[in-house]
Parts: C-alpha cells; structure tokens; sequence
C-alpha cells in the first residue's frame, strides 16, 4: 500500500533548491580547492597535529562532562513540573542562541582572575583563565543544550510507564535511572552526545575569548583554521576539510538511529 | 520459589482512602488469601483503588493497611515509597523492559530486592518453569505474541514475591482467542494469594474472583462472595454484569449439572469435566412452554413462575425450578426468562403458574469458575 502524498506547490521547489544549494556549494567549494597530492603534508604539520590532538582531546572530555551534568538537567527538566522547570529550561538554553563571543565574555567574567569565582580560585592558587580547561569549559558552555534537549525529549517521549512499573517491582529510584531510564534513553543519550561532541569540536567563539589562543594549550583546529588563513590559505583550506569530515560522521551517526527495540 | 501460598499464609488488606478530585470515597478489606474482583462503570474508581494501594496516587485522606505493614496513613504522614511496598501492579500491557531479554525481565524483581544476578536469574528460571515459560527466556519483548508477553509479565510480577497482587484489567488487551488460556494461567497462580483484579468482563470474574466488590461513583456499594453478589445483586452494576443466567455447579462432559439439573451446553476448553463451572444463558434465550415442548430442545425444566416484571415490550418472567435444589442454602434454582408481553398474555404467564421452559444446548456457555 502506498499512501497518496500530499500535494507541495511546484513553486516550493525553487527557493528548497536554493537552500540546499546554499548549504552544499560552499562545501564542493572546499573540496575543490583542496590538491589531493598535498594534503597530507598540510594536514600533518606540527601545528595541524597539536591543534588537532588537542581539539580531539578537549571535545571529548567536554562531552564526558556534558553527559555527567546534562543526564541529571534533562531528567529534572523532563520529569519535574511547575515554573521553576520553565526557568531553568529557558535559561539552559541560552548559549544556543548566544553569541559565542559573550558566552567566552561571561565565562572570562565568572571564571577569569577578577571573576565571580575566579578571585577565590585565584587565591586557592588555581588559574582556569587560558588553560586547556578554559578551552573544556568554553565548549561545555555551548555544548551543554544540544545534549539536554535531545535527551529531554527523548525522555518524554520514552514516557514514564517502564519506570512506573519496575518500582512496583522493588526498584529504588536509582535502580529505576540506571536499569530503566537510561537504558530506554540510550538512542537519544548517543545522538544527543554526538551532537554536543560536534558542537564542542567546532567551537570559536568563546573559545578564543575566555582560553585564547596558545599553541598546544589552548589553540583548537577552529581556531588554528583562522590563523592560517592569514599565512597559508591552503593548509587552512585543508584543516577546514577535516572538520568537514568530522560533521559529516556526526551527521551519519546521529541520523542512523538505531531503533529502541530490537526487531 | 518465594510468595507462593505455602510459604507465610497471605497479608490481610485494609484500604480507606479518599480522593477528592476523582470524588472517591472508599472502604476495602478484602480477605486475606482471597481474590477479590473489583466491578463497577467506567470512571468508578477503581483503578485510583489500585494506584492508591500500590503508592502511584496520594490519596487526600487515608490508610492503607498489608499484613503488619502500614503503607499510608495521612492522618501520620506515613507513606511509603511505591518500591519498598511489596505491591506489584500488573497492567493491560505486559510492559516489559523492551532492553532485557525474558529472563532478564524476570529476575527483575529480585534483582532490585538486592539479590546478586546468579541468585535473582536462578529465581526467575524457576518461576519460567513453573508457567512453562522455559522455552521464553532468552526470547527479547519484541520478540513475543501478546499472550506470551502477558504469561512473562504475570512471571515477572510473581518472580518479585509480592505480598499484594494488583491487577487492573489483565486479560483486557488480549485477543479473545489468547485470553482464556492465560486468565487459566492466572486461575491457577492466584490461588491463595491476596489481589485485587479490576475487570469488565464476566468469565474473569467466574474464573478467578473469590470474593466480587462492586465500586460505583467512587463508594463501595457491594461486597461479598462471587456467588451471592453474582447470584442475588443488589447493585445496579452487579446486576448487569450478571444480566444473564447464571447456574453454578459441576462441568460435565456435554455441559453441567447443579442441584439435580443437568444442563447441555458448550463447554469452553478453560474447564474439564468434573471442574467447578458456570452455565451462563440469556435470559431471551429461555422459551417458555405451557405444554410440554415437542422438537429439539436439550433441555427441558420443569419450572414455575414465580414473578413477572414488565420491561417496556418484554416481560421478565422469575422463574422457580421445580425439583431443582441450587447447591448450599437449598433454595430453588432461579432462571429469568423473558418473553414478549403478548406471549406472556395469551398464555397466562402469573406467578404460580406451571410452565415448561425450553433452551437450545448452543445458547448455554460453560465456563471455569472457582468455588
């Protein structure tokens, strides 16, 4: 059986292939710029390597912390009830539709050396300012509501019948999270961490703001990206395609859900 | 395995519990050891009966009472956690964890009760067995036919050796050809056990109610044994539940006999010859002779009316079946018939007159039901 599809005016066609061309034009752009011969070596530098190791690095420890903290957000967004889970929601979303740039700002403001905690870090001796864990704080910060959207609506829809159920079989709460919750979850727990692992490799912004720019410690692929675009447009050309693969990846898996239930 | 009725004799259950917002008022204490059947419309309130018990719902007022454990007692702010209340609630959908496999399901329970992993699984094996259910157990949820899934999560629930049964339409979701194969599973697990069984449908009743409690607009308004609430209702939902006639006794090869009247139906599979049963018929389905029926009618008794009742065109004739003694209280058996109110007119149909009633042995239903 084939459903009828419903009618979308032929006119509709032309601004969607704009769009999708707008999307998918600068990205040929890019590859084609790029000479296949030397693209290794560009890639390879000492540079290239060092921003690369430590982009890699710093997204996936900022993922781990994005999952330790963003499970226990989305869950009480999902679950709870009332005006204070409104509050929260929208303020936990605001880095999505910050600028960066202010989000590296109120970062440096929290965490720099005159900052509202950085003024007691400072005296205990602990300099978070333009270290690599500025870097890992940087991209939490814009990382943290990818992961906690997908996983609140992949608990909402998972709904709460199984964790009903197995406490009426004896679970305690933290059986019920950890046998039941997160399990059910799984798929979108995967998606939404893939996503903020994305988010955190690509970011600019905040980065550059609250960790600068040190090559090693803090200078991350995006940010190496920029700086050779000044002195070798061509290694900087390549470095992009890399991080184009890296979404490309991300996109595949985040798009190849594997269902809940095993068929 | 553990909670089985060999082992400690089962809980008692005291319920008070007031909901406000669903306009519940209700008084329960259904015997220990008995399987109490809870009736009633839509909207009664029976299933805030069970999430109150099981700790879903918070009752405004109330108590709730198992065994020596008090479970909720808002006048004492006691209330405890729906995990730590030995109640085990079961669903019209099996709902089984969609990530573990049938065994994993199983020895769920155990599991959260703290029982290492070889324990609990060497538990819920055992439980498998016994519901011949073996062959499940490595099968995933998606994986099983509804009947199937419903036998594992009657497993799972058991498998957690509850003090409290809750059962709140079981057989409701299932197909009617898997349905009495599983309310015979049931039948047999909860014997002797305490539960709660919310249900709409007759044969469940029949089949696995000790005791019947009839909750309509939130109150208790009927409660006692299957028989007499079946037999005599005294509530309006009863009574429509048991619109038909319903003859209690012993399963024969082609029907049932009960208080020497032997009945010729159609015996369903759920019950052997020699089983307790019930022979339910309508009451449209009893012709009503004044001579002696010539023809094919099976069965034939030998009654007198005792009653007469207009029903807009029809009349529900009360009828005493002479020489019949229903099993206990030695009444006679009672059977309703209706007939149209010409019929009952041209032949003379008032109590005390002797009449011969005729039913076809393919309108009598034989079914399980428990004594």
């Amino acid at each position: 059986m084939t459903a009828e599809r419903v009618p979308v005016p032929r006119w509709v066609l032309v601004p969607a292939a704009l769009g999708a061309a707008l999307v998918v034009l600068p990205l040929v752009a890019l590859a084609a710029r790029v000479d296949p011969a030397q693209l290794a070596g560009l890639v390879t530098s000492e540079g290239a390597r060092a921003a690369l190791g430590l982009s890699l690095r710093a997204a996936a420890v900022s993922t781990m912390v994005c999952v330790l903290l963003g499970v226990p957000l989305a869950l009480v967004l999902a679950r709870g009830a009332g005006r204070g889970t409104t509050v929260l929601r929208a303020l936990v979303l605001v880095p999505l539709v910050l600028p960066p740039v202010v989000g590296g700002l109120a970062l440096l403001m929290t965490f720099g050396r005159r900052g509202l905690l950085g003024r007691y870090l400072e005296v205990a001796g602990v300099q978070i300012a333009f270290s690599t864990t500025a870097v890992v704080l940087a991209q939490v910060f814009v990382a943290l509501p990818f992961l906690v959207l997908t996983l609140e609506g992949a608990l909402r829809t998972a709904g709460t019948r199984y964790e009903r159920v197995a406490a009426t079989l004896g679970a305690r709460p933290t059986t019920v999270l950890r046998r039941v919750t997160v399990p059910l979850v799984a798929p979108g727990l995967a998606s939404g961490a893939v996503l903020a692992f994305a988010r955190a490799l690509g970011e600019f912004g905040a980065t550059l703001t609250f960790a600068g720019s040190l090559q090693g410690v803090t200078r991350t692929l995006p940010l190496e990206v920029y700086l050779q675009r000044e002195t070798d447009p061509d290694a900087a050309v390549a470095l992009s395609l890399v991080l184009v693969l890296v979404a490309v990846v991300v996109v595949v898996l985040t798009h190849a859900r594997r269902p809940v239930v095993a068929a | 395995m553990s909670g089985t009725p060999a082992g400690t004799p089962a809980p008692g259950l005291t319920v008070h519990a007031v909901v406000r917002e669903r306009d519940v008022d209700l008084r329960v204490e259904p015997g220990p050891g008995r399987v109490t059947a809870v009736i009633g419309p839509n909207g009664a309130g029976k299933s805030t009966l069970l999430g109150v018990v099981a700790g879903l719902v918070s009752p405004d007022a109330g108590r709730v009472v198992l065994g020596d454990h008090v479970l909720t007692d808002t006048d004492r702010g006691v209330r405890v956690p729906v995990h730590a209340r030995r109640t085990v609630l079961l669903g019209q959908e099996p709902l089984l964890l969609p990530h573990l496999d049938v065994l994993g399901n199983v020895a769920f329970g155990p599991r959260s009760a703290g029982e290492r992993r070889g324990d609990a699984e060497r538990r819920a094996l055992a439980v498998l067995e016994e519901l011949d259910l073996t062959d499940l157990a490595r099968r995933r949820p998606a994986q099983l036919s509804g009947g199937q899934a419903q036998r594992v999560a009657i497993a799972r629930a058991l498998a957690a050796s509850p003090d409290l049964l809750l059962l709140d339409e079981p057989l409701a979701a299932l197909d009617v050809d898997v349905a009495p194969a599983v309310r015979r599973l049931l039948a047999r697990v909860l014997r002797g056990r305490t539960a709660l069984v919310v249900t709409h449908d007759l044969l469940d009743v029949l089949a696995l109610a000790d005791d019947v409690l009839v909750v309509e607009g939130g109150r208790v308004v009927e409660h006692g044994p299957t028989r007499e609430v079946l037999g005599r209702p005294r509530s309006r939902f009863a009574a429509r539940l048991a619109d038909l006639n319903l003859v209690l006794g012993t399963a024969t090869d082609d029907g049932l006999v009960a208080g020497g009247v032997r009945l010729v139906g159609l015996r369903d599979e759920g019950c052997a010859p020699g089983d307790p049963a019930a022979a339910v018929f309508a009451p449209s389905a009893v012709a009503v002779h004044v001579e002696p029926p010539s023809g094919s009618p099976r069965n034939v008794l030998t009654a007198r009316v005792r009653q007469t009742e207009l029903r807009g065109a029809v009349v529900r004739l009360h009828v005493e079946c002479t020489g019949s003694v229903a099993a206990e209280d030695g009444a006679a058996m009672t059977v309703h018939a209706d007939v149209t109110a010409a019929a009952a007119t041209d032949l003379d149909l008032v109590p005390g007159r002797d009449v011969h009633l005729a039913v076809k042995a393919t309108e009598i239903a034989v079914h399980a039901a428990r004594r």
